[in-house]
């Protein structure tokens, strides 16, 4: 399922109904606030996503180069 | 072993291997996207509201990115050329740019897939300052998921043959 998009949506969801007036949709400004704060928490899931695939890279390279290579022989 | 050369060619085998079978990347982009799109449209009400926290027209392409982005070709990073993958384990600046331009083929066309649904379902009836977020927002979305879905591939990479091959020959239980 789709967690790690909708984790990354949810800040801006949850902003974009807290500064939403009841029964009214969001403004094109508040729509904007809300897009740019999910765009934000994109570039730093992004930031954090490749610092931690360096360090699993770096903790499973043995496991890594031995199960590529078993199934690159076929 | 092949290399992985500077990054505008990377992207270029990347597209490649994206247009030639078994089209792994399409298939399951193009398969996941038919599920939430049927999911949308056929679920009753209540089934609905609980597939999706999001409610909406302009919703609706946003979510759908998640799921195109939520299979194989975003978290089985390493499995699925096990070739590239062994060239690049001791070279880290191989590494990085093989998961860039991985993330930029299947980011774009995400991003162009969904940037057609928002244009579909908000033009004429939703302000261009929307439009231009939401296009945004589809566009950003695959930048964040696919660094963090690769963590799955690194922990448990699998081969897509593997698993069809298991499924051909069962292993005997005596």
């Amino acid at each position: 399922m789709p967690l790690i998009g909708l984790a990354i949506l949810s800040p801006g969801v949850q902003l974009a109904r807290s500064i939403k007036l009841p029964d009214q949709r969001l403004t094109p400004a508040q729509f904007g606030i809300s897009a740019a704060v999910v765009c934000a928490t994109a570039v730093v899931a992004a930031a954090i996503g490749l610092w931690v695939a360096r360090r699993l890279l770096a903790w499973r390279t043995t496991h890594l180069a031995a199960y590529l290579a078993s199934t690159d022989r076929g | 072993m092949e290399a992985v050369p500077g990054l505008r060619r990377a992207v270029v085998s990347e597209y490649r291997r994206v247009v030639r079978p078994p089209w792994e990347i399409p298939t399951a982009l193009v398969t996941n996207g038919a599920l939430m799109v049927a999911a949308w449209f056929l679920l009753p009400p209540r089934a609905h509201a609980f597939m999706f926290s999001l409610n909406g027209p302009l919703a609706f392409p946003i979510i759908l990115a998640s799921w195109m982005l939520a299979d194989t070709p975003a978290t089985n990073v390493m499995g699925s050329s096990p070739a590239v993958a062994l060239s690049v384990l001791k070279d880290q600046a191989a590494y990085w740019r093989w998961l860039a331009a991985r993330c930029i083929v299947i980011g774009s066309l995400v991003g162009v897939a969904c940037a057609a649904g928002v244009m579909y379902v908000a033009v004429g009836h939703y302000p261009w300052s929307e439009i231009v977020w939401a296009c945004a927002l589809v566009a950003f979305l695959p930048v964040g998921v696919l660094p963090v879905a690769a963590w799955l591939g690194i922990v448990f990479p699998y081969h897509p043959a593997l698993p069809a091959l298991a499924l051909a020959a069962p292993p005997s239980l005596a």
